[in-house]
């Protein structure tokens, strides 16, 4: 999928948005289709996996970048919280409390019914989405490091509380934040998916999975293949970067003796 | 040039310290031993100035010294510092021993570049006996003697004036043991240090020790010349204390053990808080609490007998094992 994402243009067979109206609606080539379309083509005549192509393409960006921004955001968070403890521990964590209580797709909506839609806004909208657990596992995981003795040592030492932070518990708690980023990356491909696929997410021209899901919708019946091909997708790059976390977590937690 | 350490105080209602007043002079070593619970570790982390006292105070060259944290304390442990008792928990087990010392010398400003920094910290390494080839193994791939080597060789790179080690040989084996005290008094001989050495092992703190403290319950029972201490033990627990040791000497005097259990430092008896134990309590004893007074022979401690002792007898001090 990455491999997909980053050449993208180099292996799509056509462009995404170049139509050919003489072949609209034709079946994926192994089902009878046309021979120079792999996955068959959509209502305006577009390559589907070309398509299909691009959209992984847009919804990696997407969740990769929108999953960091909540990992970097949420664990910043929950690192003062756990440095500070006391009013500001309070204040972080009540804001966990409200975010995680709230609906996220409630609150897309209203960020993007007032703010429009652009790419970049997207994609920091979608950052937003799961801050609240990386700063509260980023807080307990701190707050447990802090009593350990290798950052009492260190702070005995003498080093400034950064360097104890960065140096000394970062990479002791990195295991932790890094399955949390496992997990969340495919609830936010899926986020996203949903988001496109209500309309509020990325716009044609541009494709992404969950838009071609949506296009797809009044075609279901008699074309199966516009729906399945991103469904598909969905389903295996969320399972394989599930797995990958499974795996990550299993290396991780052996490594320390 | 003189020193003085002071300090005073408890935490909380657990008096893990009550009222030690005594002061380390410069390039001494001074030995502090009882059993676990009586506080001694407490007496390093405020000695060293990484605990506040509840009352009192610590001076240090004068000084008093700086309050938890902020840029004053850390540049305090540029002077002081404080080595920790079990080395596999104070070491952080994602970096290599090595980066654990060249940081060492880099954040107290020894290194200016971290190629320097770590030059450095082979030199420290190879001071403490470590192989410069093992500074880039992780804390949990050493063994016992070489983690706590590195233990020290990151307090000692920076060459600091004072050191408080605790329990420094309590995670080793035997024979790991004295060749470990062996490079703590070779070390504390070629850098003029001065030290406080905390544990439970008596034989650990004589080898290397000028003056030996013994503490019960929180409090110095008695204090003074290693020798004196060792082998003319006066207060009725030091004389406990050093008749449990096993020593190959069938002519020594026995000593019945002590019986039963040291009180706990939230629940401290009345008066002399060694009495419930004390082969030689009397009247006094449960009423008051002892002062640390001096003996004849320089020493002191806090003990009524002993003090009823001497006042009878001025030399020498009536105790058991008295042949030093």
């Amino acid at each position: 999928m990455v491999v997909l994402a980053a050449f993208a243009p180099l292996i799509a067979p056509y462009g995404y948005a170049e139509q050919d109206l003489m072949a609209r609606l034709s079946p994926p080539s192994f089902a009878g289709g046309e021979p120079g379309h792999l996955l068959g083509t959509d209502h305006l005549g577009r390559d589907v996996l070309s398509r299909l192509i691009y959209a992984i393409r847009i919804s990696m960006i997407v969740a990769v970048l929108g999953t960091a921004i909540g990992a970097i955001f949420g664990s910043a968070l929950g690192f003062l919280a756990a440095h500070f403890r006391g009013v500001v521990e309070e204040a972080v964590m009540g804001l966990v409390d409200v975010q995680a209580a709230m609906p996220f797709l409630i609150f897309a909506l209203l960020v993007i019914a007032f703010f429009g839609n652009d790419l970049a806004l997207f994609v920091v909208l979608v950052g937003f989405y799961g801050w609240e657990r990386f700063a509260r596992l980023a807080r307990a995981v701190v707050v447990d490091a802090k009593t350990r003795g290798y950052a009492e040592a260190a702070r005995a030492a003498g080093l400034p509380p950064r360097r104890i932070y960065l140096v000394h518990i970062l990479p002791n708690v990195a295991s932790a934040i890094v399955v949390q980023l496992t997990l969340n990356l495919p609830e936010t491909i899926l986020l996203e998916a949903g988001l496109s696929f209500l309309g509020l997410g990325i716009q044609p021209p541009l494709t992404s999975l969950g838009l071609m899901l949506n296009d797809s919708r009044p075609y279901i019946a008699l074309y199966w293949w516009l729906p399945a091909a991103p469904g598909v997708v969905i389903f295996l790059t969320t399972l394989s970067v599930s797995l990958l976390g499974d795996a990550l977590r299993d290396r991780l937690d052996s490594s320390l003796r | 040039m003189s020193r003085h350490y002071r300090a005073r105080g408890g935490r909380g209602t657990v008096h893990a310290v009550d009222g030690v007043d005594l002061s380390v002079v410069h390039g001494e070593t001074l030995g502090v031993v009882g059993e676990s619970g009586c506080g001694k570790s407490t007496l390093g982390r405020v000695l060293s100035g990484l605990e506040p006292p509840t009352a009192g105070q610590i001076r240090y060259g004068g000084a008093p010294l700086p309050g938890k944290d902020g840029a004053a304390f850390r540049a305090s442990r540029r002077r002081i510092q404080y080595v920790f008792q079990h080395p596999l928990l104070a070491l952080n087990p994602r970096l290599t021993v090595g980066a654990h010392v060249a940081e060492m010398a880099r954040v107290h400003g020894l290194a200016a570049s971290a190629t320097e920094a770590r030059r450095k910290a082979a030199a420290a390494l190879a001071d403490v006996g470590l192989d410069a080839a093992l500074g880039a193994r992780y804390p949990h791939q050493l063994s016992g003697g070489q983690r706590q080597r590195a233990l020290l060789a990151r307090s000692l790179v920076i060459d600091p004036e004072f050191v408080v080690l605790d329990e420094p040989t309590s995670a080793l084996d035997l024979s790991v043991q004295a060749q470990v005290i062996e490079l703590i008094g070779r070390l504390k001989a070629r850098r003029a240090l001065t030290v406080v050495i905390i544990s439970h092992d008596l034989r650990v703190v004589r080898v290397l020790s000028d003056r030996i403290a013994v503490m019960y319950l929180g409090v110095v029972v008695e204090i003074g010349a290693a020798d004196q201490v060792y082998h003319a033990p006066a207060h009725p627990y030091a004389v406990a204390l050093i008749a449990a040791l096993l020593r190959l000497d069938p002519d020594a005097p026995r000593v019945p053990p002590l019986e039963g259990e040291p009180a706990s430092g939230g629940d401290i008896p009345p008066g002399c808080r060694f009495h419930p134990r004390c082969p030689r309590a009397a009247a006094p004893g449960r009423a008051l609490e002892p002062p640390l007074a001096p003996l004849p022979d320089g020493r002191q401690v806090a003990c009524h007998a002993v003090a009823a002792d001497t006042a009878r007898a001025p030399w020498p001090p009536l105790s058991a094992g008295a042949a030093a």
